[in-house]
């Protein structure tokens, strides 16, 4: 059987399960992190019992697990308690909960772990980003320069500088839609830093990423799968409002964007990043500079694939379906 | 998706908290409509639990790659 955690409107996880209906007969349990299930769990030191609506089944039964998207997937097994006398005793019994939540939570992920193949971070979020640009040196990649400050003087001596800076998130940034109640999509990108950036801003900011802006020949999305990298280049840096951040798509005229062959001693360094940083999977992002330089940017264990697989050829979606069901007896 | 995205203007106390990354925040409109709050139920029965937003029956809503 394989276990598939993910969140209902993720359509690359429906892509996969499709390929492993194509390919096999193996049962699919999906669990889908903002859903609420009817769920009875019984967990000892190398075993769990699950039942989630009316599906029951036991570790035993599990060959693979895909960790796509979310945290934890079992939401409501601990109940809000409020004590009405006492809001610090309501205050100190809901963070002990949220710990016991926590508690079980990893041990669940440890049990999978150590009883069948698991395919994403059990952490399920993005790794610090700035300790991984510090992994990435430490391994002999490029990095774009960068700092993190509070002091409207910093920025300052920023844009009076040689160099060109970008202001981003430090983690995933703004990434929203709001299904209940405005209905809309929100998103933050890569922002050039200009003098207009500072308009509004007092002395002192909240704590704010700058980062060297690297002019690119082309930019590299990378999808890994174990020691597999898939490559693509996308030309973002001829059209102005892709130049920054090519996830401002340009829908008249989109980027171009082919399968790209890595360099092997670069293959070699990602292949060390991602053991260090505990990842069989993930996206990593790159830059190839106009001396065919090459920088690393971030690495997303829970990216988007989906639009690259189709654009160039890569049937990400496959490959998954296939290393899933490689434990299958 | 981009060529429907618009600044979202934040009242000066929302703006003055943010880092300077999230202080340009766009807005999409047309990303979800009524349909696509619709949840369907994937039509082969041994996938259980195999919901997803749409736009359309069979045309998963984020198919669009942000």
């Amino acid at each position: 059987m394989i276990l598939i955690f993910s969140r209902a409107g993720d359509s690359s996880t429906l892509d996969v399960m499709r390929w492993i209906n194509h390919l096999s007969n193996v049962k699919v349990v999906r669990i889908n992190a903002d859903q609420t299930y009817s769920v009875d769990l019984t967990l000892s030191e190398d075993d769990f019992h699950l039942r989630v609506d009316d599906d029951a089944f036991c570790l035993a039964d599990v060959s693979s697990a895909w960790l796509r998207k979310g945290n934890f997937w079992f939401r409501g097994l601990f109940s809000p308690v409020v004590a009405p006398w006492s809001s610090a005793l309501s205050s100190h019994l809901s963070h002990r909960l949220q710990r016991e939540d926590r508690n079980l939570r990893d041990h669940f992920h440890y049990l999978l772990q150590k009883r069948c193949a698991v395919l994403g971070s059990a952490t399920g979020s993005t790794p610090n980003k700035l300790i991984v640009l510090e992994h990435a040196r430490e391994i002999g990649l490029r990095t774009p320069p960068f700092s993190v400050s509070t002091s409207r003087q910093h920025v300052q001596r920023l844009l009076e500088s040689d160099c060109t800076y970008v202001s981003k998130a430090m983690s995933d940034g703004l990434y929203l839609f709001d299904t209940r109640e405005s209905k809309a999509g929100y998103f933050t990108y890569t922002e050039a830093l200009e003098p207009r950036s500072l308009v509004g801003v007092g002395e002192r900011m909240a704590p704010s990423f700058f980062q060297c802006y690297i002019e690119k020949k082309f930019e590299l999305r990378i999808f890994f799968l174990d020691r597999m990298f898939l490559a693509i280049a996308i030309f973002s840096q001829a059209d102005d409002q892709t130049r920054v951040d090519y996830r401002r798509y340009n829908m008249e005229k989109p980027n171009r964007v082919i399968p790209f062959r890595l360099p092997q001693e670069i293959v070699h360094k990602l292949s060390l990043l991602s053991d260090k940083l505990g990842l069989n999977t993930g996206s990593i992002d790159m830059i190839v500079d106009q001396e065919d330089q090459y920088y690393f940017l971030e690495v997303n264990p829970v990216g988007q694939f989906a639009g690259h697989s189709e654009s160039c050829n890569l049937s990400i979606e496959r490959l998954i379906a296939e290393r899933l069901l490689a434990h299958e007896q | 998706m981009s060529s429907d995205l618009k600044p979202l203007s934040l009242p000066p106390l929302m703006t003055e908290r943010l880092p300077l990354g999230y202080r340009r925040i766009f807005v999409s409109d047309d990303i979800l409509d009524d349909e696509a709050t619709e949840r369907l139920t994937f039509e082969q029965s041994k996938y259980r639990h195999a919901s997803t937003h749409v736009r359309r029956p069979l045309k998963p809503i984020s198919k669009v790659e942000l």
